[in-house]
């Protein structure tokens, strides 16, 4: 509800009942003074009217000397009835003259002749008479009244007059009330909410909308409001509040840029010595060594994917952290994604004694557009927990489309789930599975190795693609994690150009006698580079800098160059740029970069400087293979085409 | 040269000063002719005169008079006889017959005169109707009120007590003309009254004490053969009503009682309700239309009228004998004139 609606709702009732009050205040007042001045208006009647009447002839027989004289006496009483009827059709007020000691009624302008009780009537004195007035009850209907003595002739004399005047002035009083009231909280209410409207509400939006644009902007703003009251204080508040935070956002987009370049050097400068560690170790299993010698290298390698893997997972939340982490969709066969990882973790499955089953649902034939890197990332890491936490048992995955894909691209649900038979997790640290650096049980660290990152990252990465990861677990029975993503899906329809791209990338092979130029500057991961390159039959000239790299690409006889990027004298990327402005051929030289640094966008950077492909460090003998067929691939289709 | 202006100055303030005194020392004559030595004539003659002095402080004013001892011939004689003698400023009739003889006079055409005391200035042929103005250089105010309203504010009195009770009264009155003018104005309103019935009783005029007698005796005559037929009588204005002990001589000779009176005197002496013009109101009100004329309005001009100040009389002896309550507001307007 708006602030506007609610003032209003608060006041209207607060309005109502403080005017239904003061209304029935002005009623009560007007209804007091109606009926006094009815009664007044009665009293004065009976005071100035008739008792003068009666008076008046009693004084005039007095001076006249006829006080005593019966026929005078008699003559002006009856003077007096008829001047009491005269005054009847003219006030519409009832007349009764009773003899007191007789308690008879002399005369009365009434037909049926009724005299009040006045045992409750208010006394009072009017024009030096004591007079009796009060409301009574006669017939079944109510009857103003007013009652005196007229002591010389021993007469009481009573006015009456009916309430209905006084009840008809009563009833237009409480309406007339009613409807002033009404009226009075219509406007009111009205004024009320043109007043809240432009002194609180108004400037209320000005600063809502201003606070809007902070949250979208994050930019100082200028607030249109000249009030010096609170809410103008409070948008020269908001205004400097903009102005810092447009500070602190400055001061932490720059620290987050530092943090970057920080994590980007560390990245680099951990994954050389790593690259040599695990390029060593792969060299020397392939030399001829004892068992125990064996087992070692073995240990060596496997220590040093395992600190890879940190690595990575620290990178990569730090990516996901700093909203670095971006979407790249493209189209694939997510089938056919699922059923590779299956082929390649089914591997380590069969290392614990545990099956892995992979079923699907609308997705054969089917082309999925999302980041397929996330979505490998977020099932690598859920399938392999699965399978380190289970032995001898199995593990499910799942993966279906919510709705069937039609031709077109249309908007679609991706649900995959992967259930495991493992050990479980304790009902109290299910809630705490996601947070970073997090595990079931710091033994399981101990027991099962990992980070403690792979849930936070895989959560963080399915809630970048428009879903979340959900887990229901119970000890002993084992754990079912269920990924959801909005994804886009069509029907796929094989063409002859697809075909045949299949064909050849199954055909494809790396020629023997490749003529590999390796610009290196690190020693041990020039020999770990040059092994692994000789391992794919290629011959390997090396060099310690991009100057040089450029130089022997000029002088020809070169088929492709892994460039590393950071080296000294010439780096990497500017000896690539040199090779670009080489005349003829030589300036298309194929030129993979090799690199440490693992984030995406710097790698698109050094595409942008001539490099084809880049190969992240610590490089194996299969990612420099797959690069290579790739560009053997890419110039063939090129060649073809 | 100063002595000069001041000489001038001294002659222009004694001129001014002697004109102003002149002024102020004006005579004016005034002559006053009576009908008869009646008191209402005498007393009406003597306000007039007083209140003339008083709101003329500035004139000396020579008033003559001359009483035509009830005889329109004297009057007359006594015209005749001033009109040899240089024109008065003024003449003032007093009475119906001084009236009758100074309007009919040629000699006084073109002297203002003013009348006072008569009762029916239309009847004597003065003007043709009250508020008009006279021909003759003549007006003046009748001091009798009008037969309507006295015959209403009788048959207030009579239905208050007896409501259905019809009263024969007897119009008391002689020849002489006001008496039987008014007399003539009751009886044309004759039938117009539940209460009241009206019977004339009436008597020659005869000039003189000696007639006045006459005529006394004669009415009692009358009433007496009228008395098992009348329950009162009405007293008419005129020399009648001025005769001494009439309604006491009535009452004895025949028991009825004056219902109404054209005098106060005849109130005080027994009748129920009088309402007339008092001598001192009629002289009075004479006073302030000749000073009008003598300060040069023409009496041309003045339209003739009808008094406004009348006085009510009650006498409650009368009205307890006759069980006839006075009703309040009678009562109230005769406050002063409250008669046992």
């Amino acid at each position: 509800m708006r602030i506007k609606s609610k003032l209003l709702v608060i006041y209207i009732p607060i309005l109502l009942i403080g005017m239904a009050l003061t209304g029935y205040w002005a009623y009560l007042t007007a209804y007091d003074s109606v009926r006094e001045r009815e009664y007044q208006l009665l009293t004065q009647t009976l005071t100035l009217n008739v008792l003068e009447i009666i008076d008046e002839r009693r004084e005039l027989l007095i001076e006249s000397g006829l006080e005593n004289v019966p026929v005078f006496r008699e003559a002006y009483q009856k003077e007096v009835f008829e001047e009491l009827k005269s005054l009847q059709q003219a006030t519409d007020r009832h007349f009764t003259i009773s003899d007191k000691s007789a308690d008879t009624v002399v005369f009365s302008t009434m037909e049926h002749t009724v005299v009040p009780n006045v045992e409750d009537a208010t006394i009072a004195t009017i024009a030096s008479r004591k007079v009796a007035f009060g409301e009574s009850n006669i017939n079944d209907a109510d009857v103003l009244f007013a009652c005196a003595e007229f002591a010389p002739w021993n007469w009481k004399v009573t006015v009456l007059q009916p309430a209905d005047a006084l009840q008809s002035s009563l009833s237009t009083i409480a309406w007339l009330t009613s409807l002033v009231t009404l009226f009075a909280v219509v406007t009111v209410s009205l004024l009320m909410g043109r007043v809240t409207q432009v002194f609180v509400v108004a400037p209320i939006e000005k600063i809502k909308s201003a606070a809007s644009r902070i949250a979208l902007d994050h930019k100082k703003v200028s607030i249109d409001l000249q009030q010096n009251d609170e809410l103008g204080s409070l948008a020269r508040d908001v205004e400097a509040m903009s102005g810092e935070i447009e500070q602190y956002v400055a001061q932490a987009q720059q620290a987050n840029r530092a943090k970057t370049d920080f994590l980007a050097v560390m990245s680099h400068e951990i994954r050389t010595p790593l690259n040599g560690i695990q390029g060593l170790a792969t060299l020397l299993l392939d030399t001829q060594l004892s068992d125990k010698q064996h087992q070692y290298a073995s240990d060596l390698k496997s220590s040093a994917s395992i600190l890879a893997n940190v690595i990575n997972d620290v990178l990569d939340l730090s990516k996901i952290e700093s909203g670095m982490s971006e979407v790249d969709v493209t189209e694939f066969d997510l089938d056919a994604m699922l059923n590779d990882l299956i082929t390649l973790l089914g591997t380590n499955a069969s290392a614990n004694s545990t099956r892995l089953v992979y079923k699907s649902k609308n997705m054969e034939s089917v082309a999925v557009t999302s980041d397929i890197t996330k979505l490998r990332q977020i099932i690598i890491n859920l399938v392999s927990n699965a399978i380190k936490f289970t032995h001898k048992g199995t593990v499910t995955i799942s993966a279906k489309l919510k709705q069937p894909s039609r031709d077109t691209v249309s908007e679609n649900h991706l649900v995959i789930a992967v259930k495991d038979t493992g050990i479980g997790i304790e009902p109290d640290r299910l809630g705490h599975i996601f947070d970073k650096f997090t595990q079931s049980d710091s033994s399981i660290t101990r027991k099962y190795g990992g980070s403690g990152l792979g849930l936070a990252i895989a959560k963080q990465l399915a809630q970048i693609l428009g879903g979340d990861i959900k887990v229901v677990s119970k000890v002993g029975e084992g754990s079912c994690f269920t990924v959801t993503a909005n994804v886009q899906s069509r029907r796929m329809v094989e063409t002859s150009a697809d075909l045949d791209s299949a064909r050849q990338a199954e055909r494809a092979s790396l020629p023997e006698g490749i003529k590999v130029l390796l610009a290196e500057d690190n020693a041990i991961n020039a020999v770990v580079a040059q092994a692994l390159l000789e391992q794919l039959k290629c011959d390997v000239e090396h060099v310690d800098n991009g100057l040089k790299a450029a130089a022997r690409v000029e002088e020809g006889g070169i088929d492709v160059v892994f460039m590393d990027v950071h080296m000294p004298v010439m780096d990497g990327i500017e000896a690539t740029k040199r090779i670009r402005k080489l005349d003829g051929e030589l300036s298309k030289i194929p030129v993979i970069g090799l690199t440490a640094e693992a984030f995406k966008e710097r790698h698109v950077s050094f595409k942008e400087a001539g490099m084809d492909d880049i190969v992240t460090k610590p490089v194996t003998v299969e990612a420099l293979q797959e690069s290579l067929l790739k560009l053997a691939l890419n110039q063939e289709v090129s060649d073809n085409s | 040269m100063t002595k000069v202006w001041f000489s001038l100055l001294f002659a222009l303030s004694s001129l001014m000063w002697g004109a102003t005194a002149a002024s102020a020392n004006e005579t004016l004559d005034l002559i006053i002719l009576e009908t008869l030595p009646a008191p209402i004539v005498a007393d009406s003659r003597a306000a007039f005169e007083k209140e003339l002095a008083r709101i003329m402080p500035d004139h000396e004013i020579n008033v003559t008079s001359y009483n035509a001892e009830g005889s329109e011939v004297r009057a007359k004689e006594i015209l005749t006889e001033l009109a040899q003698n240089p024109a008065p400023d003024l003449i003032v009739s007093v009475a119906t017959l001084a009236t009758r003889a100074l309007n009919a006079s040629e000699e006084f055409v073109d002297v203002p005169k003013l009348f006072m005391a008569v009762s029916a200035p239309v009847e004597e042929g003065i003007v043709s109707a009250i508020g008009a103005v006279s021909e003759r250089n003549m007006t003046g105010e009748s001091h009798v009120l009008d037969a309507k309203v006295k015959l209403d504010m009788l048959e207030g009195v009579l239905r208050a007590s007896k409501p259905s009770s019809l009263f024969t009264i007897g119009l008391v009155h002689s020849t002489y003309p006001s008496s039987s003018n008014l007399v003539n104005q009751l009886l044309a309103l004759n039938g117009d009254y539940e209460n009241i019935n009206l019977v004339a009783v009436s008597t020659p005029y005869i000039e003189g004490d000696d007639g006045l007698v006459e005529m006394t005796d004669s009415i009692i005559n009358s009433l007496q053969q009228k008395t098992n037929e009348l329950d009162g009588y009405w007293l008419s204005s005129g020399p009648l009503a001025e005769s001494n002990d009439l309604v006491t001589k009535v009452k004895e000779a025949t028991g009825l009682l004056p219902l109404f009176a054209e005098s106060i005197s005849s109130v005080k002496e027994g009748a129920l309700l009088g309402v007339v013009s008092e001598p001192a109101s009629i002289g009075k009100s004479a006073a302030r239309k000749a000073k009008l004329i003598l300060e040069k309005k023409s009496a041309r001009d003045i339209p003739v009228g009808k008094m406004d100040t009348y006085t009510v009389a009650v006498n409650v002896s009368t009205a307890i004998k006759l069980q006839l309550p006075i009703p309040s507001n009678y009562l109230k307007l005769s406050k002063k004139h409250v008669y046992q």
